[in-house]
């Protein structure tokens, strides 16, 4: 590459970087809303641009402290019942002045793109004789929006997208209509579901984007082997930083009330495994071994199952599955557990966990863990050091994990101490934030 | 989870150039989860820790055989060991031993990748032990991306630079432009094209070249027929406790690397590494996997290999834009924390081969 003088001097205003996210604010993207937050703490400046309209209130003091409002797309109806025409006939109105507007300002850009998202509904229908795929059309008409509303802002650079399928797919879009640089933050399901990225979608959006992020070094090496030129970097999630405040202001004192207290947090669906738990309860509660557990649980596809195998093994006394709590009430719940349990499980479909947050929240108030060596969770924990690792699906492993940390205190106290020694050297989320504002400056340049 | 551990296998251990060697090998050792460490060859005597002492005791230097005799002394040597996987440390020998005994003993076998390890293999050869694998390591990402296309699963960690060792220090005053360039003086690092270049800058500079090997008399010559006696400066080596002082006084450090006439070529040379941990901005061509680190305009400027033009306008640019200078060396020091601080880059490598040979 030879040196060009004309590109000299850059970046002397660094202009704004527009996220772009499906859902914000979402309790089960906690991180998310401390991510923004830190990069602000970084002295980037952002925007906020949320593609579903906001339903669930999140209690949150973070989001009170960042500048950065979100501007929400209009709501669209659902695309799976109604014909595609029926659909366009309701939906298309609130994106017509948008899609107007971007394709004044660069024709060119909007029929490529306009390409691109054809070419893709017509590569991913379901069968040879099938329709094309209509959500890539909605894609569009959401990215003519974004590219509108990118325009309007003015001073933005760079684009950046949370979850790499639809969020980012809509990037991508809004990319070729802009012209603007973009790069997306990778993280679970959005990797390892096919159905998500079909037909080589996520490939495509990797080739052309300036970079990628992830959040462990798992996802980097799955996704360094789809075989893309562009850098993908592991940026870990690290504390996030509403629950560092609170640890701040509330200095670590844990209460155990005796009683050989598992809790569990997470949704309620097959990846977490909590099944594999209750079933581990049942064989504590077989060797009258006195214990309880709490599953910390917003409801999910697994719930009945969950619900039906309490039931089945009579653990209604002593397994609870209160609902879901803000991060202050959960901080309490750490602090009065004497294991945490995450029993992690790979789907068949590849769905898996990345290093599940909770993870390391229950470790930096130094609770001892326990989860399975899948995915990302061995760059967390290494087994017998800083907590223990059981193979996933293995009730009676795990089983066996909970009477060695209920009859050796030694062992318990050391992995408590170890666990948040490794929080706070390795996964230091400040440090975490200034590595990604770092990269992008460096990206944005 | 298993008792098994990991058995590793080395070409000649140590040697002064591979101390990425030391410091991987010392992690997985340090976390317990070497059963065995074997050389195939005997290496040199290299000053280190005492935690690098008491490794280097472990190695087992086996025979000097053929890769088949060597396999057979392991396996007798591993009898009444728990083994969970064999890793070879180079794609050569070691890489080829570890594939017969873990055959034999019906255990897993993986290996790392550099860079010259790679091309002392016959491609079709590697290609098919990095597809049996069940880990590939590559330090770069030159040598990752030739295995990945062969359908292999690789696994990219660099080889990590210490930041508590190489730290930013101020620049230093900016009369003339000080330019750096260290590595062994052989044709792959390009030293006669920055000579070249050299004489076509028109700012004022002082270039030192640290460093030994064959090629130097071919650059003294050229030194004195271009008259750059004055300006330019063959230092000789320097040890590894020197180089941070030696980035310290330069404004840039210059990786003028080339692929040579048998198409050797860099991965991703250590000092670009150090010289970006000190805060240095670096030239460099964009060969091998230096443009992995070396950001064009944001850690650095990149330019064609072998094009002294193209490289003297690099370091004019540079002359003239001292805030530039300044920018990118924060830059260059940020990209290193972030992507090759060698604690996290040997941690990785330790839960990367944990998980692999799930023990």
């Amino acid at each position: 590459m030879p040196v060009d003088i004309k590109q000299f001097p850059l970046r002397n205003d660094s202009g704004a970087i527009a996220y772009v996210l499906k859902g914000y604010p979402r309790l089960t993207d906690t991180f998310i809303t401390s991510e923004v937050y830190r990069m602000e703490q970084q002295g980037l400046r952002l925007r906020v641009f949320v593609i579903k309209p906001c339903t669930e209130p999140v209690p949150s003091d973070l989001l009170d402290k960042i500048a950065a409002k979100p501007v929400y797309m209009p709501a669209v109806t659902s695309m799976k019942g109604p014909s595609f025409f029926k659909w366009l006939a309701v939906n298309l109105k609130h994106f017509l002045p948008s899609l107007r507007r971007v394709i004044r300002k660069n024709p060119a850009g909007v029929f490529r793109a306009a390409g691109a998202a054809f070419a893709q509904a017509v590569r991913a229908r379901k069968e040879f004789w099938s329709w094309p795929r209509k959500v890539y059309a909605k894609e569009f008409l959401q990215a003519a929006m974004l590219a509108d509303m990118l325009a309007q802002a003015g001073d933005v650079t760079h684009i950046h997208g949370h979850y790499c399928h639809g969020a980012t797919t809509v990037t991508w879009l809004a990319s070729m209509m802009t012209k603007l640089p973009f790069s997306f933050t990778a993280h679970a399901k959005d990797i390892y579901l096919p159905s998500l990225n079909p037909a080589g979608l996520l490939r495509r959006k990797m080739d052309a984007a300036r970079f990628i992020i992830t959040c462990t070094d798992a996802n980097r090496d799955y996704l360094e082997n789809l075989g893309s030129k562009t850098p993908v970097y592991c940026i870990y999630h690290g504390l996030n930083a509403e629950f560092c405040n609170i640890m701040k202001e509330q200095p670590a004192a844990r209460a155990t009330n005796g009683h050989f207290r598992v809790l569990g947090v997470g949704r309620l669906i097959p990846k977490k495994g909590f099944d594999v738990l209750v079933q581990a309860c049942a064989i504590l509660h077989e060797k009258r071994v006195p214990f309880e557990a709490i599953i910390v649980a917003e409801g999910g596809e697994h719930e009945k199952e969950i619900r039906r195998l309490i039931t089945a093994n009579g653990l209604e006394n002593s397994v609870f599955l209160p609902g879901p709590m803000s991060q202050l009430q959960l901080f309490d719940e750490y602090q009065k557990a004497s294991a945490f349990c995450l029993p992690c499980r790979v789907l068949e479909n590849g769905d898996r966990d990345g290093i599940p947050n909770v993870l390391m929240e229950a470790m930096a108030v130094g609770v001892p863990v326990v989860s399975t060596p899948i995915s990302g969770i061995p760059e967390l924990i290494h087994d017998g050091v800083n907590g223990l690792l059981v193979p996933s699906e293995d009730s009676r492993a795990l089983a066996q994990a909970f009477l060695r940390l209920i009859r050796d205190n030694r062992l318990a106290a050391d992995l408590s101490r170890n666990a948040q020694e490794t929080i706070e050297s390795r996964f230091n989320g400040d440090k975490f934030a200034a590595r990604m504002a770092s990269l992008f400056r460096e990206g944005a340049a | 989870m298993s008792d098994g551990k990991i058995v590793m296998i080395l070409s000649g251990f140590p040697r002064r150039s591979e101390t990425f060697a030391l410091s991987e090998i010392l992690a997985l050792e340090q976390r317990g989860a070497l059963a065995a460490i074997f050389a195939t060859k005997a290496g040199e005597s290299v000053a280190t820790q005492p935690a690098g002492k008491a490794l280097l005791g472990r190695v087992h230097v086996l025979m000097e055989a053929d890769c088949a005799r060597q396999a057979e002394e392991m396996i007798r040597l591993l009898k009444g060991t728990a083994v969970s996987g064999i890793h070879g440390y180079f794609a050569h020998a070691p890489a080829e031993v570890a594939e017969r005994v873990a055959t034999q003993l019906g255990t897993r076998f993986g290996f790392s990748i550099h860079a010259r390890d790679a091309r002392k293999v016959a491609p079709e050869v590697l290609y098919a032990r990095a597809r049996k694998a069940a880990c590939v390591v590559a330090c770069n990402h030159d040598v990752a991306g030739e295995l990945r296309n062969s359908g292999a699963n690789v696994h990219l960690v660099p080889h990590g630079v210490d930041l508590e060792r190489f730290v930013p220090q101020p620049f230093p005053e900016m009369k003339v432009l000080k330019l750096l360039a260290v590595g062994r003086l052989v044709e792959k690092k390009g030293f006669h094209v920055l000579i070249a270049a050299a004489t076509r800058l028109q700012a004022p500079f002082q270039l030192e070249i640290v460093g030994e090997g064959p090629e130097e008399k071919r650059l003294t010559e050229l030194i004195r027929c271009h008259r750059l006696e004055s300006k330019v400066r063959l230092c000789g080596p320097k040890t590894h406790e020197d180089l941070p002082e030696a980035y310290s006084r330069a404004h840039i450090l210059v990786a003028p690397s080339i692929v040579d006439q048998t198409g050797d070529r860099d991965g991703l040379p250590n000092v670009v590494l150090e010289a970006m941990a000190c805060g240095r901005p670096v030239i460099a061509s964009d060969v091998g996997a230096i443009g992995g680190a070396v950001i064009h305009e944001g850690t650095g400027l990149l330019t064609q290999p072998g094009n002294a033009e193209s490289l003297a306008a690099a370091i004019d640019l540079l002359a003239v834009q001292h805030s530039m200078l300044e920018d990118l060396g924060m830059q260059a020091r940020a990209r290193v924390q972030r992507e090759y601080d060698i604690h996290r880059c040997t941690e990785r490598f330790h839960n990367l081969l944990r998980v692999a040979y799930a023990c």
